[in-house]
């Protein structure tokens, strides 16, 4: 089979890696490991910049906001880097709850982060700006199209809070426990996975709610395509694509790409084309068009399990780290 | 993929003795390398173990539901130490004492991730015996930490005198039959029992052993005779009226309110290869089961063989003879229904001197109810139909699954030489075929720990999935 994933380079990390982010100008990839480093390295050829202690026991999160890297980790902190330069800018203080979750808005100017009940807001030079409570531990985080509120998904609720004067503005419920939440690129859906094997969504606005069952397992990953229309998920042998043009997935079928040996398990959508990554427990990397259900575009296959995925955002380049510690880049060869 | 690593949940009120057991777990050389997982109150004194923090947070599959309940944070916390390259041996969860233990021990039977990685190993508990009594009565919490346990460390034995110890243990056992149960001072157990407790294991499940406690015999009383042939048993009607108190002191002084015949005793005759306190037991044991078959009657001049029929003697007469017939002389348990001075019940040698017992027991019958939370263990023989119990025990299940936090079992399945073993947790159960029986007795022992259960209704359900001889 011809392959649209083109090895361009591989590199070997210290440990697992749990995060995998792409600069917004495509020129850095930062990988962090289980150990609690972070490895930034040259998006295109490979280099490796900096080799970044960022977490004692283990790095949880990464994400790229308009200048600096933001981490998070197991010793209860988030931290602010210039990547760039290897050099720490701040660290953002939180108590002994991990911090899990990571979310600039989208111009990348604040940043949101989440351990235990709390969240936090910070700008770009570590000032703490709000602090919101939530009354169950947070499993997700997200921010609509224009960064004025943030959602975060805490036990079987959603809250959504602004971030001008860190209100309230509502709560959104469901019945079981929320276990992720991506807010579309768009800010119209906020989508949930959910421990009754179902994935829950909201549509902004009218905060009118709809439950997508059927599934066989916990759809623990959701990867929105960049246009907002198409929302992936794991939760089956096949990847699950609902599509939420027109009057929306209810009722409709959805798009289902099979071609793993072994469910996936990890995703990663390209925030400008229809393109999407998928790995997991068999190895495979997969490629995949969410135009149509054909065959993959594009396959790889890891020497572990794949731990993260991530697409650079700029150049036509592809990431997967596999669970033994290797990280491999791919050009992107669609026509 | 490598073996599941184990994991060991210990629980218990502050101040049991929970941390001092930690600690020494984690002092002691024992060669394993083992993660922590500690309540948000913990305190560790140990440096070089891995110790994480945890805040209890439960994921809900369904609203209210406990049986669909799992610990979030744990899920969390030991997929993340999967991810480590310097891997552990064990893992141990300590929860607060006012955590609820059901939800932990389903996160390693509901989760898959979980499921595939981990293997529950037990649930330890650790009791203080001067205070647990006064826990058990003003906390529900401190009932399900027993419920749930597969070993119980009865911890600063040293602070109270061996009646009360003996108090407290009877208490546990009521509410739990079927956990190990070592009495400590200083939490000062083997480290390997309470590291290898194989609570969930089913390859080990043949190992339960339920003490159920005495208020389960049917029986009054027990005496072993040496019996040869020719003796006789004599018993007279009931000497007094037994409502004659009746009025005046209510119910009170008739056990736990059963019918009681006069003109009637059921009793059965075992017999027992040797004399001694472990042959009576054993005996005792038995008889459970044997008194749960429908008795025969007998009139007076027939003879009584050993059996594990009862018999129902009719003692309408004023007294009545029943010869005995023993295979051959020697040692037997005469199990009564109700105490032999009742009924003026006595034996007698061939030449009609008095035959004594060697040995006697009392059983209490009076059934003192746990507020709450209790074990009901069934013994009994017979062939399980195995559409029929499938059928009982996922009705069971279903309507009191929320009640029922433990379960356990070795049942006689029809037509199968294997023993077949279950054990569940709330809803969720578990069961295969295990260890041929051979020439091993073949019964079915169940227990039950749980909240609000009908042991009559239980032992009756069951009996039904049991199939009718042809």
């Amino acid at each position: 089979m011809s392959s649209a994933l083109n090895p361009a380079w591989q590199a070997t990390l210290d440990d697992y890696p749990t995060a995998l982010a792409a600069s917004r100008d495509g020129s850095l990839i930062a990988a962090g490991t289980a150990s609690g480093k972070v490895f930034v390295f040259d998006a295109s050829a490979g280099d490796l910049l900096h080799m970044l202690d960022a977490h004692a026991n283990g790095v949880l999160s990464l994400a790229w906001g308009r200048k600096w890297l933001a981490s998070a980790g197991q010793d209860g902190r988030a931290r602010l880097w210039d990547a760039r330069q290897g050099q720490p800018l701040a660290e953002l203080p939180g108590k002994s709850a991990w911090v899990q979750h990571l979310a600039w808005t989208p111009d990348g100017k604040r940043l949101a982060s989440a351990g235990g009940k709390t969240a936090r807001l910070w700008d770009e030079s570590g000032t703490q700006l709000q602090e919101f409570t939530a009354p169950a531990g947070i499993n997700g985080l997200g921010w609509n199209g224009v960064g004025g509120l943030l959602a975060a998904a805490a036990g079987g609720e959603v809250l959504v809070w602004r971030a001008v004067d860190g209100g309230l503005d509502r709560t959104l419920k469901w019945a079981s426990t929320l276990l992720n939440l991506s807010w579309s690129p768009d800010g119209k859906i906020i989508a949930c996975g959910c421990l009754d094997k179902s994935v829950h969504f909201w549509r902004a606005g009218p905060w009118i709610d709809s439950r997508m069952g059927g599934y066989a397992r916990k759809p623990q990953a959701l990867a929105w395509s960049g246009d907002g229309k198409q929302l992936a998920t794991t939760g089956e042998d096949a990847i699950i694509v609902w599509s939420f043009v027109g009057k929306g997935p209810e009722g409709s079928r959805p798009l289902q790409l099979l071609h793993h040996l072994r469910p996936p398990e990890v995703l990663a959508a390209h925030p400008k084309k229809p393109l999407l990554l998928s790995g997991g427990p068999d190895r495979a990397v997969l490629l995949w068009s969410l135009k149509n259900e054909q065959r993959p575009l594009g396959l790889d296959r890891l020497g572990d399990s794949v731990a993260s995925l991530a697409f650079n955002p700029v150049a036509s380049l592809a990431y997967a780290a596999g669970a033994d510690g290797q990280l491999h880049a791919y050009w992107i060869d669609t026509p | 993929m490598a073996s599941k690593i184990p994991v060991t949940v210990l629980t218990g009120f502050l101040g049991a003795g929970k941390t001092t057991l930690l600690n020494r777990i984690l002092s002691e050389e024992h060669g394993q390398r083992i993660a922590v997982i500690e309540n948000e109150f913990g305190e560790i004194g140990i440096d070089q173990a891995l110790v994480i923090n945890a805040d209890e947070e439960i994921f809900e599959m369904n609203n209210g539901c406990i049986c669909c309940t799992v610990r979030g944070d744990l899920i969390r916390i030991l997929g993340q130490l999967l991810k480590r390259r310097d891997k552990f041996d064990r893992i141990l969860v300590e929860t607060t004492g006012m955590a609820d233990p059901g939800p932990v021990a389903q996160t390693f039977f509901m989760d898959e991730d979980m499921k595939a990685q981990f293997a529950l190993d037990g649930l330890v508990t650790v009791v203080d015996a001067k205070h647990l009594l006064l826990h058990l009565d003003d906390s529900e919490e401190a009932q399900k930490q027993v419920a749930f346990a597969d070993l119980i460390l009865l911890n600063k034995c040293d602070l109270v005198t061996e009646d009360e110890l003996d108090t407290v243990e009877r208490r546990v056992r009521g509410i739990n039959a079927m956990a190990k149960l070592i009495r400590t001072t200083n939490a000062d157990a083997p480290i390997a029992s309470v590291l290898d407790v194989g609570g969930f294991d089913l390859s080990r499940a043949l190992e339960l052993n339920p003490e159920f406690l005495a208020p389960e015999y049917p029986f009054e009383w027990a005496g072993l005779y040496k019996i040869e042939s020719g003796a006789e048993l004599v018993a007279g009607a009931c000497g007094h009226d037994h409502h004659h108190h009746g009025h005046e002191h209510g119910h009170d002084d008739h056990h736990h309110g059963h019918e009681h015949d006069a003109q009637a005793l059921t009793l059965a005759l075992l017999p027992v290869p040797a004399s001694g306190e472990d042959a009576l037991n054993s005996a005792a044991d038995k008889a459970v089961r044997a008194f749960a078959n429908k008795p025969e009657s007998r009139a007076p001049g027939s003879p009584l063989e050993p059996s594990m029929t009862p018999w129902k003697l009719d003692l309408s007469g004023d007294h009545a003879h029943f010869p005995i017939r023993v295979p051959a002389a020697g040692h037997y348990v005469l199990l009564t229904e109700h105490a032999p001075e009742e009924h003026h019940l006595s034996l007698k040698k061939p030449d009609g001197s008095p035959l004594r017992p060697v040995l006697s027991k009392h059983y209490e019958h009076s059934h003192e109810h746990e507020a709450g939370v209790a074990s009901v263990g069934i013994r009994l023989d017979g062939q399980v139909d195995p559409s029929l119990f499938s059928g009982w025990m996922s009705a069971v299940l279903s309507t009191q699954g929320n009640d029922i936090f433990r379960s356990k079992g070795i049942l006689n399945v029809a037509g199968r030489d294997r023993r077949y073993v279950f054990q569940g947790v709330h809803m969720v159960m578990d069961g295969r075929e295990d260890a041929p029986w051979g020439s091993a007795e073949r019964s079915n022992t169940l227990v039950f720990i749980g909240r609000n259960l009908d042991r009559e209704k239980l032992t009756d359900g069951f009996k039904a999935c049991l199939r009718q001889p042809a």
